[in-house]
């Protein structure tokens, strides 16, 4: 199996909860958001999508080896072999896979596949009005948060150091 | 064919930029404009309101054809020339006693459609026009125009990016407009302070760095004691003062009539707070202020924003980047509106109708005489309809019985109505009382001008091709008028009304249509190279701002039948009575039923608990909601959304300056009831009101 390259990482001290993410989602899935926010009294929020675990339970236990990984290292279903037996519900730890009931088959988010082909970035992600989503690789993004906090403590020692 | 077509977002005054896939003239999906620059939303990011735009447009059932009400209360479909004759002749019949007839601008149309409305209601000789700007914007307007003479935000939305401290008064700029919140982040992120107040916890409130919990209501009272700070530790700019401002002294007078201690009783807000406030708002080396509905959606909005101003003004924080004061107002197109003079004292360019010039010069433009005395607002105009002074309503776009303040008396008033004619693309509930329906393209239907709370003209494009019958409103108000037998109003497409505004509108006269037609970023007005008002002159007739405050009255007695104070908020993914949701996030949505936010003192004396049915009682109605208990608002304050039809029980009671209801705070008791009482009531409710409580209620 590949490793996984890219993902859509939350950073929940940005997140404002304005739903946008849920919009857009719904809009380029027909209806349906594999999106949400979570609430807790009006206040605290952070949107929450499939983890595209890089060792996902999901895609081991499929008896039809309907998911798989695409190149980006998303998590995605194969409409025409996927049953509906929901394996991948009963293992996912996070309860992401729901069940279309009209057609029978798993849905889950797919990080748009269909934008991510046309070189754009998830709709989640390019609409997030605060930045709070980010798309990318795992590792850049988390070498960019180091690196943001590393300059916060820099700038403060700085203000403390010319202060003296 | 795939085309993509450029559009202005008008579910909020910000006026974002997007573009709309259409395929085979079928809207098919939504592109951002990421590598466009200078657009209000940066890399083209949008809300929920805006990414949910299409499915907005389908949330009603859409009005086809004109339409008559029969004695039944049945819609029967009559052809567009009959539909106008009916008008036609209502509005002769009034044409001898022009103060008989009232018209309703719309913040949902262009420019061109609300400058010919206001030209058609002058032309009659009426200056009954007004909009719902009355209700989220006016009030603060006049308080601009008075002060800094024009009634308009002063600064970009960019520009918050550079302020080292932004206030906002009033406002939840995260949930109601997050594309806004974004610069004020990015403010923040460089190190700028962030002052909210607001009487409930909010998500704004969340990222503040100074939380102000006032008494709802006490703004002027807080705002006095920032004042009073500022001027006794000497934080002002007396060289900005001196230069360019007028009634310092009077200003001294009446802030150091009161002290701290007092102003700490009555606002409930310590004393380290406020001064901690004045210190940081005055010694930033550029403050913005943000003034939202807490403010404009209050009876003393005029007064509050006076004092918002002098204060703004004291500190020199005014006509510099990163400095400025913004009116954060819901509707779309509200700035338009307010220049293209839909007000009944307001003419076309900030101008009051008692400027004998002004109206001079109008009317040598339209050859026609323009009223001298000003007209009556919109809830002078449900007034009127109750005592039988107001024969009929003319109602462009707008949804008047929703919008305003105590559903009921409006619902009475207009049923009264001689006729109400109604122009508009859904059929809404105040559509569903209308006499005649003339349908209306939508935004997206239809193209032309749209002004956001910058200043900043855009040209919207239509994205597709209305029904068969639907008409722009440009074209039916000329129409209107040209069966009326009156001169001017003869246009060929949207392109020449705007032409004529630009002739007319002095703060337009610099805006080229070909290049807003191009250009997706639009332009600014007074200056589309100057984007900061008042650089180096103020816009009152002397060049000097006017600084000015009002005394508070100290205390208000609490009635005992009412304790409470109902305050309403709004929710990020609900646009008037919409939500942006389609049905499968609706109804897991929380907000199947509005929820009243309750403090946990308060709850235990009332002796309820979270989830428990409560009903809210108000002078004007009750509203059955579930209860939830928060800290987020202070003991004696409840939170209610107002999305579902709220103003059932919201007061309509107005000052008499600037004719604000007081929609934003009424006075309300809390009571238990068992579910079969609240299936009850909610069986009670106005049957527009109940259609948003799909299912939920009962489940």
């Amino acid at each position: 199996m590949r490793v996984q390259k890219k993902s859509i990482i939350v950073n929940p001290s940005r997140c404002i909860g304005c739903r946008s993410c849920e919009a857009a989602c719904e809009r380029e899935h027909n209806g349906k958001s594999y999106i949400k926010v979570y609430e807790w009294k009006d206040v605290i929020s952070v949107s929450f999508t499939c983890r595209h675990c890089a060792n996902a339970p999901c895609i081991f236990v499929c008896p039809m080896n309907a998911l798989y990984k695409d190149d980006d290292g998303a998590v995605s279903v194969v409409p025409q072999k996927c049953i509906g037996c929901l394996m991948c519900a009963v293992v996912c730890p996070f309860g992401v896979p729901e069940l279309d009931e009209y057609n029978k088959i798993m849905l889950k988010c797919d990080m748009c596949s269909h934008l991510r082909r046309e070189g754009r970035l998830p709709a989640c992600v390019e609409t997030c009005p605060t930045d709070a989503l980010v798309f990318g690789d795992i590792f850049d993004i988390q070498r960019f948060r180091r690196e943001s906090i590393a300059e916060r403590v820099v700038g403060i020692l700085r203000r403390a150091y010319e202060g003296m | 064919m795939e085309k993509r077509i450029p559009i202005v977002c008008y579910h909020c005054s910000l006026g974002c930029r997007t573009l709309i896939k259409v395929r085979d003239d079928y809207p098919i999906g939504i592109e951002y404009m990421k590598d466009q620059p200078d657009i209000v939303n940066e890399h083209g990011k949008l809300c929920s309101k805006g990414n949910a735009i299409l499915s907005l447009e389908k949330k009603l059932k859409r009005v086809r054809h004109p339409m008559k009400r029969k004695e039944n209360g049945e819609f029967i479909e009559i052809s567009w020339n009959r539909a106008l004759e009916i008008v036609v002749e209502g509005l002769n019949d009034v044409k001898k006693s022009p103060e008989r007839i009232a018209f309703v601008g719309s913040l949902r149309s262009y420019n061109e459609a609300n400058y010919l409305l206001q030209k058609l209601a002058r032309v009659l000789g009426s200056n009954n026009i007004d909009s719902e700007a009355r209700f989220c914007y006016l009030g603060s307007g006049y308080a601009l125009l008075e002060s800094l003479g024009l009634a308009a935000s002063t600064n970009t939305i960019k520009s918050l990016e550079t302020a080292d401290c932004i206030l906002i008064w009033g406002h939840n700029l995260a949930e109601t407009q997050p594309i806004a919140f974004r610069y004020v982040l990015k403010a923040r992120d460089k190190g700028a302070t962030l002052i909210v107040v607001d009487p409930r916890f909010t998500k704004t409130a969340r990222f503040s760095d100074i939380y102000v919990k006032l008494r709802p209501g006490s703004d002027l009272a807080l705002l006095n004691g920032i004042m009073r700070v500022i001027i006794n530790e000497v934080l002002y700019d007396s060289e900005f003062v001196e230069r360019r401002c007028e009634g310092f002294d009077d200003i001294r007078r009446i802030v150091t009539m009161y002290d701290l201690e007092e102003i700490e009783r009555i606002t409930g807000v310590p004393q380290a707070v406020i001064i901690e406030v004045a210190r940081r708002f005055a010694n930033s080396r550029a403050a913005s202020i943000i003034i939202g509905t807490g403010v404009t959606q209050s009876s003393d909005a005029k007064r509050v924003t006076h004092a918002l101003v002098s204060m703004c003004l004291m500190c020199g924080h005014v006509g510099k980047p990163g400095a400025g004061i913004y009116i954060a107002s819901g509707k779309g197109n509200i700035q338009g509106v307010i220049d293209m003079g839909v007000a009944p004292d307001l003419l076309p360019g900030h101008r009051y109708v008692a400027d004998d010039n002004w109206r001079r010069y109008l009317e040598e433009k339209w050859g026609y005489e323009v009223p001298q005395e000003e007209g009556l607002s919109l809830l002078e105009f449900i007034e009127s309809s109750e005592r039988g002074n107001i024969d009929g309503i003319y109602i462009m776009g707008e949804d008047v019985l929703h919008n305003t303040p105590n559903t009921e008396r409006v619902l009475k008033a207009l049923e009264r109505l001689q006729f109400l004619f109604v122009q508009e693309s859904m059929l809404t509930p105040t559509a569903e009382l209308a006499d005649i329906i003339l349908p209306r393209t939508t935004i997206l239907e239809s193209e032309g001008s749209l002004t956001n709370i910058e200043r900043r003209i855009q040209w919207n494009h239509r994205a597709f091709t209305p029904p068969k019958d639907a008409r722009p409103d440009w074209w039916i108000l000329s129409k209107i008028a040209g069966k009326l037998g009156l001169k001017g109003f003869e246009y060929m497409c949207q392109d020449d009304v705007f032409v004529e505004i630009t002739e007319i509108v002095p703060q337009y006269r610099s805006v080229d249509l070909s290049r807003i037609k191009e250009n997706v970023s639009g332009m600014f007005w007074p200056d589309d190279y100057n984007r900061i008002l008042y650089l180096d002159r103020f816009s009152t007739p002397n060049g000097k701002a006017q600084i000015k405050t009002y005394k508070f009255r100290v205390s208000e007695e609490i009635d005992e039948r009412y304790p409470f104070t109902l305050i309403t908020v709004r929710y990020a993914d609900y646009t008037q009575g919409f939500t942006t949701g389609f049905m499968d996030r609706f109804s897991k949505a929380k907000l199947m039923i509005p929820k009243v936010e309750i403090n946990p003192d308060d709850a235990q004396i009332l002796g309820v608990s979270e989830g428990d049915l409560v009903r809210i009682d108000t002078k004007y109605g009750s509203y059955p909601v579930i209860c939830t208990i928060s800290s987020n608002v202070a003991r004696g304050t409840v939170a209610v959304p107002w999305h579902m039809g709220l103003n059932i029980i919201t007061s309509d009671e107005y000052s008499s300056d600037s004719k604000i209801p007081n929609m934003k705070r009424s006075h309300c008791r809390i009571v238990r009831i068992s579910r079969e009482e609240f299936e009850h009531l909610l069986r009670k409710l106005p049957e527009h009101i109940r259609r948003h409580y799909i299912g939920g209620a009962t489940r």
